[in-house]
Order: structure tokens, then sequence, then C-alpha cells
């Protein structure tokens, strides 16, 4: 990575998808320039808002999954 | 002691041979990811059951007719299903005609008192629109579903550009945008941000 820091770079980093070479030059930047310091806060923050949605699945739809595979194996078999 | 992982494809594998529990432990690691996705993107809790369980039909006819091999992405192909389906689901959805009418001609919800139905429904949409799950059904659409694919799927951006058949760095753009326009609508309903 020769070229400038943006911030998709840090979208990148947020989640965990940068190499380690890449990521110490992300760091780096971060911490010499307080706009890309101030965007990486910001992504952090919504990231976390966002991790308060989790949603699960009835049992019941589970149950008809795993009953659906029975089934569908006893006939196999 | 320490509990041993095992790998996604090692659990097909021993599914295949016979191993119900195998699919039970696939489906407990991945069903909120999956869930979430097809909640969030067709915003229905009823239709995401109903796409959750035929995502899962077809995964296993997939997986017993030996149409899957790629062991190692599980989740990137079982979300390509949901994501088809939910898709399908909207589609669907939207060509639907907005009056139903039986053979007179005449609309057949008259025939049904709907007007509790109706202010329940008015209430859940009012709170809907200001919170979180709200903000991101208001986003543009292709944002939308890269905020949905990157954080809730957890998929990465190479593998969402392969799924969603874009480029890379436009599926980036569109995670950035979304994000920039969540913070604005929280900002202006007053959602706290530190």
């Amino acid at each position: 990575m020769t070229r400038e820091i943006t911030n998709e770079d840090i979208l990148l980093l947020v989640y965990g998808e940068l190499n380690p070479e890449d990521k110490q030059k992300v760091e780096l930047a971060i911490a010499q320039n307080p706009e890309l310091k101030q965007y990486l806060l910001s992504v952090q923050q919504s990231k976390q808002l966002l991790n308060t949605i989790s949603e699960e699945p009835h049992p019941t739809s589970v149950a008809i999954i795993q009953e659906f595979s029975h089934d569908s194996h006893t006939e196999a078999v | 002691m320490q509990k041993q992982f095992i790998s996604d494809g090692a659990l097909l594998k021993v599914y295949l041979e016979g191993n119900e529990s195998a699919l039970e432990t696939l489906i407990k690691r991945h069903k909120s990811r999956i869930f979430t996705s097809i909640y969030l993107l067709v915003n229905d809790r009823y239709i995401a059951e109903d796409i959750f369980q035929e995502t899962f039909i077809k995964i296993i006819h997939c997986l017993k007719s030996g149409k899957y091999r790629d062991e190692d992405k599980f989740l990137p192909w079982a979300l390509r299903i949901a994501r088809n389906m939910a898709i399908d689901s909207i589609r669907q959805r939207n060509r639907m005609p907005s009056i139903v009418t039986d053979s007179e001609g005449n609309d057949i919800f008259s025939y049904l008192d709907v007007r509790e139905v109706s202010k329940e429904q008015t209430m859940i949409e009012k709170e809907d629109t200001s919170s979180l799950h709200g903000f991101i059904n208001k986003l543009p659409a292709e944002q939308k579903e890269v905020l949905i694919l990157r954080h809730y799927a957890d998929l990465s951006f190479k593998e969402i550009a392969e799924l969603t058949g874009h480029n890379i760095n436009t599926c980036i753009g569109r995670m950035h945008y979304a994000l920039i326009n969540l913070r604005k609508m929280m900002q202006k309903s007053l959602v706290p941000l530190k």
C-alpha cells in the first residue's frame, strides 16, 4: 500500500480485512491525521450501534428444518 | 478441558455420513447471522421465518444430492441462497396488487374488519422508523444490502463483491455511504451518539 490512506482503508481496518503490513500503515496514518482518527471513531461507534440488532429464528423454524433433514435421511436409507 | 472447534467442512462431512447432530451444530453456529440478514432484507418476521426454513431445506437438498462441494465456504454459500430467496420474495411482494378483488370485483378486504390491524400496524411503523432497524430500511437498497451482508452476515467485501456481481471498491464505497447516511438519520432524530 503506497497510496494515500482513505476512509475506505479505515473501513477495511475496522472490519478486520487488512493484512498485518497494511494494518500497520493504516494505523500509522491514523495516528498522524486527526480527520482519519475522527472517521475511525465514528465507524467504531456505528459498528457498536449496529451490534445492538441481532435476531434469532423461532425455535419452530429450526425444528422444522431438523425434522425435514431427519425425514429425508430416513427416506434415503 | 478446552472444547475443540470443528470446522463447517468437517461438520458437513459428518452430516452426510448420517450424523444429524452435525446439522444442529451448523444451524446453531450460523442461525443468527443468516436470520438477521434475511429479516433485515425482507423487513417482515413471518416472511423471514419462511425464507430461513426454505434456505436450509434447499441446503439439505443440495448437500444430499452431492451438488455442494466447497465445504470451507458454507456460510457465504448459505447466505447466497438466503439472499436470492429474500430478493425473490421482495419482487413477489412488489408485484402483488394493492387491492385484491373477488370474482365480482369487490375489494375482499372490505369483508374483513381490519381497523384494529391497521391501528397496530401504524404503531409498529411509527416505532420502526424511529429505530435503528427503521433507519437501515430507509437506506438506498444497494447500500442496505452491503451493510447487511458485511455487518450482519459477516461476509468480507471480496465475498460481497462476488455475491452481488459488483466491484469490491463499489461495495466498500456503498458501506461507507451507508454508515454516513445512518449517522445522519440518527443525528436528525436525536438518537444519542457519543
